[in-house]
């Protein structure tokens, strides 16, 4: 369980937590080991956002990290921190809060970072994506929805495109979660939490 | 669209238009730990994890079936995974 102190094993049983080793986290930027966001992939790596982008190799049980290179344009963008991840075949979407681009793709065969709608990647349509992102999920069809505190986004994987589904502007969106029933479950830090059906 | 909401959990069904508002209630033990929420996530057993400002609360076929409150520094919960 990543937590705003560090990565944190949780025993759902004793309901007990125990703390993980975070070295991998630059602790002069990040001194507390806020962790942003987990994933899990298929080939069981744990995927960890910070102030850069980290996975868990299953098999050495070693970190490799992506952080930002000023030398290099195609490493993660400059200041990114509170990474969200979200895979997606041979893509790793990135949400971030203060990049200036809010999404990124890391390309896993080129270890590349591309961004923003001037990439072109794949032949995405950029014109309308969050500046700041909370999360990301996909759902049954392979779309995604990304959380920003503006609102509620959404990628067509079929079109290829992005799309402002809905504006929340009062109220301060944190995360979603799709479901398998077609619901789209919506977090609030304001105190509220939306179940879409 | 957009909706004024004040607090607790809504369920919105798109098609109907209609919402189920959940919320907190401090005399009920079975109710959302907290509503202001820093992560949601589904486990593989379809249980719906809420981590909260106050701990973490479990909602499994429309009822919160455990929640554990926790000390303040470690309030803050963005997510977990279950294998």
């Amino acid at each position: 369980m990543g937590t705003d102190k560090g990565l944190h094993l949780f025993d759902p049983v004793t309901m007990k937590f125990t703390m993980l080793f975070t070295d991998f986290i630059d602790v002069e930027s990040n001194p507390e080991n806020k962790i942003s966001d987990l994933y899990d992939d298929e080939l069981n790596r744990l995927w960890v956002g910070s102030n850069g982008l980290h996975y868990l190799d299953p098999g050495s049980w070693k970190f490799k990290s992506f952080v930002n290179d000023p030398k290099d344009t195609t490493s993660l963008a400059l200041k990114a921190n509170g990474v969200i991840v979200q895979i997606d075949s041979a893509e790793c979407w990135c949400g971030t809060w203060n990049s200036n681009f809010g999404l990124e793709i890391l390309d896993f065969e080129a270890s590349k970072f591309y961004r923003g709608r001037n990439w072109d990647w794949k032949n995405k349509d950029w014109r309308i994506q969050p500046k700041f992102v909370n999360s990301i999920n996909k759902d049954k069809y392979g779309n995604l929805w990304f959380v920003s505190f503006r609102g509620l986004y959404f990628y067509n994987h079929e079109q290829n495109s992005f799309s402002f589904y809905i504006d929340f502007p009062i109220i301060s969106l944190t995360s979603s979660c799709p479901d398998n029933k077609g619901n789209i479950w919506l977090g609030s830090y304001g105190g509220d939490c939306i179940n879409l059906i | 669209m957009a909706w004024f909401l004040r607090g607790g959990l809504y369920q919105f069904n798109i098609k109907s238009k209609k919402s189920i508002v959940h919320k907190h209630n401090p005399n009920d033990d079975k109710s959302l730990v907290n509503n202001a929420i820093n992560q949601l996530y589904k486990d593989n057993h379809g249980t719906l994890w809420n981590t909260t400002d106050n701990g973490i609360s479990l909602l499994k076929s429309m009822e919160y079936i455990k929640r554990s409150k926790m000390a303040k520094k470690e309030r803050q919960l963005f997510k977990g995974l279950d294998y």
